[in-house]
């Protein structure tokens, strides 16, 4: 039995050195002059660490821009997200709207039409209104989720009835019941589910690099891209550092709300 | 509860009839932001697709040709489409298989060792799960690199030769997979643990008073009643696992060396908006549409079975 519980030690340990390794060798990149990443020898970790890459970086792309581009779409679409969800949901679940299945059928099956089918019309629709290169752009086509109606609807269905006619009962009016009774006894799942949607929104790659191109309006993991060039010219070092700080935050925060974000994976269930 | 009467109720309205009918309004408004937005953004595109797969257009010509059926032929003509087909088939199983199996062994292991141990081990598993994964893309670009990537410098130093990953047509499709692999194993892992620890106790007690072994037990008790789970695991990965391979194509191989490591996702893309021919990419986007719910018509199929006659 020792002898297997060490056996399962080592399994782990080689999971996790596989896992950190990529993220360690960016940051250890990130720390090297030039010539050291250039030199074509096996070395983890820089002879002279270096922040010049870091310096470089910031120059040549807007980070703190960037920033601020992905956290704005992040979190208006985390809100409109959960908010469009929850009063469908709602209507569906709670106040049983003649005709909620076949509607909620509809935003179901929204869930199974792959993103490359809708890109073409949704991009000529953006590029037609003038809307390219704004945050309306990167937002607006994804303020509505299949995803989140079914399963905020799975969540108030569980809800005990005496709870809501409670509610009726002091003579409130639907809003009412939704805003004091049903969010609020929801809570966690709806944040479970926010936390879901802002980490997918904030990671989110191809939509943003269809509609925003212009140098000050992309999000960070589009920003990044400028480092690549196809021609075999990739700025390394930079784009090193420039990974690094985009995920360090990101990681920190990971870090820091562990169980609860990993809690958030397991009860919202499925992803995107 | 009286959900009608629910919707109605500030209103006090005087007959029954028009209660309903308020109601039903009332209702409707709750409904409306997810009717409208949907009906825009995916309904609509799913019918404009359809209808621009019949033209011929590059995006910035006034004029727009109708083709008939002329972008479908050419498709099925071609040989990007076909061996992208196959790429994505050859990837999805081995992503399907890798993504199942690891996460399943490291879930098994994980159970083994102490609550402290396991909650370590599963932060840092989880951990490429929530980044980018276009940084990471770029992260595993540099380690791919044939000349400076750390891959072939550590081959090197061993002796053996460094291939060049990414544009050779043997194992760019499967760098691509292992970078999916990297990024995507994590979730799966937190949903085994998530089943391993629902399976109670008794269970395991009793088959130990049996006189099972530690062998027996993870066959005859563990992932019996995993079942459940790793059919989820199964087909979530199987139906979604295609869709995240569009950016480590983009980034990494740009579906080459030609097209060896292209796929459906990623050929529309490419069509539409690198060859600048909206109809044709439409034509490609309705047909793998076609081929997507045909495959997720196949998942109900299996899930209901196995609701049904599984147990």
């Amino acid at each position: 039995m020792a002898a297997s519980a060490r056996g399962v030690h080592v399994l782990l340990a080689a999971a996790c050195l596989l896992v950190v390794f990529p993220m360690f060798w960016m940051f250890s990149t990130a720390l090297k002059a030039p010539p050291e990443i250039f030199a074509g020898t096996f070395r983890l970790w820089p002879s002279a660490p270096t922040l010049q890459n870091f310096t470089t970086a910031l120059t040549q792309v807007p980070m703190l821009r960037l920033f601020w581009n992905s956290l704005v779409v992040a979190v208006v679409v985390t809100a409109a997200q959960v908010f469009t969800s929850a009063l469908a949901a709602y209507a569906c679940a709670i106040l049983r709207v003649p005709g909620q299945r076949v509607w909620f059928a509809l935003f179901v099956a929204t869930m199974m039409v792959p993103f490359q089918v809708t890109m073409i019309p949704n991009y000529l629709l953006m590029a037609r209104l003038e809307l390219l290169n704004t945050y309306t752009a990167l937002i607006a086509p994804q303020v509505v989720t299949g995803y989140g109606i079914f399963m905020l609807r799975q969540t108030f269905k569980n809800l005990p009835g005496s709870l809501v006619e409670a509610g009726i009962l002091d003579g409130a009016t639907s809003w009412q019941v939704l805003w004091r009774i049903v969010v609020p006894t929801t809570r966690t799942a709806l944040a479970a589910l926010s936390v879901l949607f802002f980490i997918s929104t904030w990671n989110q790659y191809l939509w943003p690099l269809l509609v925003a191109n212009d140098k000050y309006m992309r999000t960070l993991p589009v920003g990044m891209q400028e480092f690549v060039s196809l021609e075999g010219g990739t700025n390394w070092g930079p784009l090193m550092a420039a990974a690094t700080m985009a995920i360090v935050p990101a990681l920190l925060a990971y870090v820091v709300a562990q169980r609860y974000v990993l809690e958030s994976f397991v009860t919202a269930g499925l992803k995107e | 509860m009286d959900a009608t009467a629910l919707a109605a109720a500030p209103a006090r309205p005087r007959t029954r009839v028009s209660r309903r009918w308020r109601a039903a309004v009332v209702g409707h408004l709750y409904l409306a932001p997810a009717i409208v937005l949907t009906g825009l953004f995916v309904y609509w595109p799913l019918v404009a697709s359809t209808t621009l797969s019949f033209y011929d257009w590059n995006l910035v010509s006034p004029t727009w040709a109708a083709v008939g059926w002329q972008n479908y032929r050419e498709l099925i003509a071609s040989r990007a489409f076909w061996t992208s087909l196959v790429n994505t088939g050859k990837a999805a199983a081995a992503l399907t298989v890798l993504t199942v199996a690891v996460p399943l062994l490291l879930a098994l292991a994980v159970q083994r060792v102490g609550p402290r141990w396991r909650d370590l081990y599963r932060v840092v598993l989880f951990s490429p799960t929530v980044i980018s994964m276009a940084i990471a893309c770029a992260v595993w670009l540099w380690i791919f690199h044939p000349l400076y990537g750390v891959l072939n410098t550590a081959l090197r130093v061993v002796g053996l030769p460094g291939p060049a990953w990414l544009s050779s047509s043997d194992s760019a499709i499967w760098a691509i997979v292992l970078v999916t692999v990297w990024k995507t194993f994590g979730f799966n892992f937190v949903l085994y643990i998530a089943g391993l620890l629902a399976i109670p106790r008794e269970m395991y007690e009793a088959a130990r008073v049996d006189g099972a072994s530690e062998r027996q037990l993870v066959w005859h008790v563990t992932l019996p009643l995993l079942a459940p789970t790793t059919l989820f695991v199964f087909l979530s990965t199987f139906i979604l696992g295609p869709q995240n391979l569009f950016i480590p194509t983009q980034i990494l191989t740009q579906g080459g060396p030609n097209e060896a490591s292209n796929n459906v996702g990623y050929l529309v893309y490419q069509l539409g908006f690198e060859y600048f021919r909206i109809g044709y990419a439409s034509a490609a986007a309705t047909l793998i549409f076609l081929v997507f719910l045909l495959l997720t018509a196949l998942q109900f199929y299996l899930a209901e079975r196995r609701i049904h006659y599984g147990r």
